[in-house]
């Protein structure tokens, strides 16, 4: 499939001609629309609520200055997302050494998870809410931020495998490599916290899944499907 | 039957539900046989849902006021 994205259809289209002519409401409806899923991209980004703040507003005040340029070749969501992911990694370069989205592109290099014990019951009984938030959102700031930014992206503020691709001026095959990865190193994380320990009781329930699982024949649970 | 590390390696697609029908019947056979794939394919799933709820769904009211006061100044007068 062509990278190119198409943006017919795009509901925005009308409010950004409008936008564009200078009407200020036009744009607080763009707002209006897209300001959750920025703030969630720069928030998982930075962490920080304050810098996700700060973000937020570059983002939009970015977008108001330039909106003559966007050319409507993809949607305009990606090219939003493409400049709050800029401006999340301006933060982010003012906190710590530079910042380039292409450092790492170890993505062949293969990821083999490391902890493979089953979870304890649900994480959701064992800790607050509050308590696995903060686990989650440490784990992804552990991420190197190449494989933050696209777990970010596709997991957290919901874009479209295409859109991602395009946000991160990526092909799909890379986009999706490096998504798998991060995806996998979040989870090693989450591991270390919700894994059961090697003991013998949890051999005998291994056990007991494997037969279930040979009993059963086509137990295992279907695919998440993503709601779009 | 497939291998392990071709499993891996379409698990973000499969848990996406983008793989094709015969792939995706491919990998559910190996999931029942392989409990070390099976609790990979488990506690993924699981991370991505915890993942996902992990962010507040929108900013707080006091962030967006904030955000629309600050955008309020930029548009041109009688707006
Ligand atoms: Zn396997």
């Amino acid at each position: 499939m062509a990278l190119k994205g198409s943006n017919a259809g795009d509901q925005d289209l009308p409010l950004i001609d409008r936008a564009v002519e200078g009407d200020a409401q036009a744009f607080e409806e763009l707002v209006k629309r897209h300001e959750a899923r920025v703030y969630r991209t720069a928030l998982g980004i930075l962490h920080k609520p304050e810098d996700a703040e700060e973000a937020l507003q570059d983002t939009f005040l970015n977008a108001y200055q330039h909106l003559r340029e966007f050319r409507r070749d993809s949607r305009f969501t990606t090219w939003l997302t493409r400049i709050a992911i800029n401006a999340a990694l301006n933060k982010l370069r003012g906190q710590r050494e530079a910042i380039s989205l292409d450092a790492t592109d170890g993505s062949n290099q293969e990821f083999m998870p490391q902890l493979c014990d089953p979870w304890q019951e649900n994480p959701e009984h064992v800790y607050a809410r509050k308590e696995i938030q903060q686990i989650v959102h440490e784990a992804i700031q552990e991420l190197p931020p190449d494989y933050r930014v696209v777990l970010v992206l596709r997991d957290i503020s919901e874009l479209d495998t295409v859109q991602t691709a395009e946000a991160l001026g990526l092909t799909i095959a890379a986009m999706k490599s490096r998504l798998l990865r991060a995806r996998l190193m979040v989870r090693e994380k989450l591991a270390a916290r919700f894994g059961k320990k090697t003991g013998w009781k949890s051999r005998w329930i291994r056990a007991g899944w494997m037969i279930r699982g040979m009993v059963a024949g086509g137990s295992v649970p279907l695919p998440r499907r993503k709601a779009e | 039957m497939l291998e392990c590390n071709q499993v891996l390696s379409e698990l973000s697609n499969y848990l996406d539900d983008e793989v094709s029908l015969e792939l995706s019947q491919a990998i559910a056979q190996h999931l029942v046989r392989c409990h070390r794939c099976w609790v990979i394919y488990n506690t993924t799933s699981r991370t991505l849902e915890i993942v996902s709820d992990a962010l507040p769904p929108a900013p707080p009211v006091a962030v967006s006021e904030r955000l629309h006061a600050r955008l309020r100044k930029l548009y041109p007068a009688g707006s």
